[in-house]
């Protein structure tokens, strides 16, 4: 199960106090899997014991960021047999790469976001990804295309 | 706890099929739902059997294995099974085996045994 | 380089800072792990240096009254066309896997009794792909990616999702089948004869046990079409060739449909058109008898227990074969060529350690779906398939 903005609010103090620079804890909430805030700029977790059982929790729930990129995609090497199709399908590759990852072949530019290495897939170039930055989509063709379900992200 | 998969054989249908480790390793893919129903664990052992051949695979689950039955990688274990007319995709029984996973060797000794 | 593991043949295959980039897992451990269980050159389990080994092995074939030449789908065309000359001149059998592998499906279009097409032209062209009895992701990892579902391709550049329609016929849903979403169909099958009947009808306009219309509905949207068969495919059909390929050629009536075979071994449609062009046949050929048979296929040899010696080259029959077939090797002289350490190597009269193919020798392979590369090895060994199979020529 991806995690959601919901799970993690769940555990916030849920006071609004606006100590983290967020108008709400739901938006905290956002921030903090999107990576653009950390879980110790929620001071009042850290600094009132009430909340010690919850931040235990957060932490717990928060482990597979560390492992995500920052998009928030992870991938299972395990299950994955370097097929390709996640590389061909991505229409940042489609777009940059069109005779090359766009038709089948290995990619043939400098920066593709995806390689095939010794048999794995590997990530060379998250920042391509268009899950990445301010104007970010939710893509998911990579994920729906591995038959494997060795690509999953964090969020939906 | 006696577990009552060691008294049962259940019937399945075995598909022989390329998979990433079909070299030497004694496995069967089982289907996730057939397991639970035979009170089968991955990593379980068990044996297959056909007639009076048998090898003990080990059990590891795969959604993508036939519903009532499992996946043996292309191997001597799944030609060992098989037989002419049928080694594609065949009936055979699988229980909890006894001992461990059958090696290359013994599979192998059987085949040279039988001039 | 060019990757050998499977009738992909990927030409996009790079070395980079010792990694090895593009390859699939699959190819991956086939080019890295090359130098791994090397077989042994040996005589009775002793081990003997290149030349006594190759003596031995001529000996064994001269003495033989009955002799077959097998496998041969690893290797490359130049050493293909040796073996059969070994086979000729000894007046043997010689066949390969395709005889119970697609065999039947290659001459079927060598022959031109059904329409084929190259992946390239599948990959630029192709609308409805049907898979049947096959599952690409574990066998031809690359299949889907490379060159036919996934690929823009010159009249399919909208991608898969607008530009394709896919069909995955098979007894399970493999991994494959779970690719098929939007526009697309999973067919789940239990019976390939009554499927490839309800086709048949559904040309006609009329329903049956499957639900084909809509597949026939969108092949003639498109004037490309194609059928991947794999072995689910040839087992399923239970010998009813003739059927399967009937519906190809009514269905070229209404709309193109090609068919491409999609075999395991990287060069098994080398061999089968090497032979053809020699002897007009695929595969399970004797040269004593200048003709083809169900009876000359190895398997069928030997458990009518016709053969006394077996050449055996880049095949592993002792692990492939079925039992009630492969218990009979022991009553055969063998001799296996092999850059492996095989277990049919390793119970065989006489093993020669040859070279890998792509890997450390050059030579021409054939795809699946008959177009010739170029092996770029990436090692020079002088002790390859050729120079082995030429000298046991030489010494018989
Ligand atoms: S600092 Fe914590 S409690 Fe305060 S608004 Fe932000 S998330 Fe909510
Ligand atoms: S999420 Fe979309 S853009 Fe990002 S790598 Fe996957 S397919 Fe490409
Ligand atoms: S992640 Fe999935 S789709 Fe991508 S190469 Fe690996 S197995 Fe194929
Ligand atoms: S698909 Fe086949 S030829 Fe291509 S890299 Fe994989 S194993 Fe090698």
């Amino acid at each position: 199960m991806p995690l959601t903005p919901m799970d993690i609010y769940k555990l916030l103090p849920k006071t609004n106090c606006k100590k983290c620079g967020e108008q709400t804890c739901m938006s905290f909430a956002f921030k903090l899997l999107n990576r653009e805030k950390k879980l110790e700029d929620c001071r009042p977790l850290f600094e009132e014991k009430k909340y010690e059982v919850q931040l235990k929790k957060l932490k717990e729930i928060l482990k597979p960021l560390e492992k995500a990129t920052e998009t928030g995609l992870i991938v299972n090497s395990d299950k994955c047999n370097g097929c390709g199709n996640c590389i061909v399908v991505c229409p940042v590759h489609v777009e940059k790469d069109p005779q090359g990852a766009g038709s089948g072949r290995g990619p043939t530019i400098s920066d593709p976001i995806y390689r095939i290495e010794n048999g794995k897939l590997v990530i060379k170039n998250m920042h391509a990804c268009r899950r990445y930055g301010k104007s970010r989509i939710l893509c998911v063709v990579c994920r729906e295309n591995c038959p494997t379900d060795a690509i999953s992200f964090l969020e939906g | 706890m006696l577990r009552i998969a060691r008294l049962l054989k259940f019937e399945a249908l075995i598909i022989v099929a390329r998979h990433s480790a079909e070299q030497k390793e004694a496995v069967i893919y089982l289907n996730p739902e057939f397991a639970k129903r035979s009170g089968i664990k991955e990593g379980d052992i068990v044996s297959v059997v056909k007639g009076d051949r048998r090898v003990n695979l080990k059990v590891k689950l795969l959604d993508t294995a036939p519903e009532d039955g499992g996946i043996i990688p292309n191997s001597i274990f799944a030609s060992y099974l098989s037989d002419f007319q049928n080694f594609k995709s065949f009936r055979a029984y699988i229980e909890i085996a006894e001992g461990g996973e059958s090696k290359v060797e013994d599979i192998l000794k059987i085949v040279m045994d039988k001039k | 380089m060019i990757c050998t593991a499977c009738s992909c043949l990927c030409d996009d295959i790079e070395l980079e800072d010792g990694k090895i980039l593009n390859a699939c897992e699959r190819g991956y451990k086939h080019i890295s792990e090359y130098r791994q269980n090397r077989a042994k050159n040996s005589v009775n389990g002793k081990e003997v240096d290149l030349d006594k080994a190759i003596e031995a092995a001529a000996e064994i074939l001269k003495s033989a009254s009955s002799p077959v030449i097998y496998g041969m789908d690893t290797i490359t065309v130049e050493a293909q066309k040796l073996a059969i000359k070994i086979a000729e001149k000894l007046g043997g059998y010689i066949d390969d896997n395709s005889s119970f592998c697609l065999g039947e499906f290659v001459e079927a279009i060598l022959k031109k009794e059904v329409p084929s097409a190259t992946l390239d032209q599948v990959r630029d062209y192709a609308y409805v792909i049907i898979y049947w009895g096959t599952n690409v992701y574990r066998s031809l990892p690359r299949h889907m990616s490379k060159y036919t579902y996934y690929p823009r391709g010159a009249k399919r550049n909208r991608g898969y999702d607008e530009d394709r329609f896919l069909v995955v016929i098979d007894i399970r849903k493999s991994e494959i089948a779970k690719l098929a979403k939007k526009n697309a169909k999973f067919i789940k099958v239990e019976n390939d004869v009554e499927l490839v009947e309800s086709f048949l009808k559904a040309v006609e306009g009329k329903a049956s046990k499957y639900d084909v219309g809509g597949v026939i509905r969108e092949m003639k949207r498109a004037d490309f079409n194609v059928v991947f068969g794999g072995l689910g495919l040839k087992y399923g059909l239970k010998g009813n060739y003739g059927l399967f390929f009937e519906f190809i050629r009514k269905m070229n009536e209404i709309t193109p449909l090609y068919f491409l075979p999609s075999g395991f071994h990287s060069n098994m449609r080398g061999f089968n058109e090497t032979l053809f062009e020699i002897v007009g046949a695929v595969n399970k050929f004797s040269f004593s008898e200048k003709k083809s048979d169900k009876a000359f296929e190895f398997s069928e040899l030997l458990r009518r227990n016709a053969i006394d010696a077996a050449l055996i080259i880049g095949t592993d029959p002792v692990s492939s074969l079925p039992y009630d077939v492969s218990r009979n090797l022991m009553a055969v002289k063998k001799i296996t060529i092999d850059p492996k350490n095989t277990l049919t190597a390793s119970i065989s009269e006489v093993s020669i350690r040859s070279a890998l193919s792509g890997i450390e020798s050059g030579g021409e392979m054939v795809r699946s779906d008959g177009v010739r590369q170029k092996l770029r090895p990436i090692e020079k060994t002088e002790y390859d398939d050729v120079y082995i199979l030429k000298k046991i020529l030489e010494g018989l």
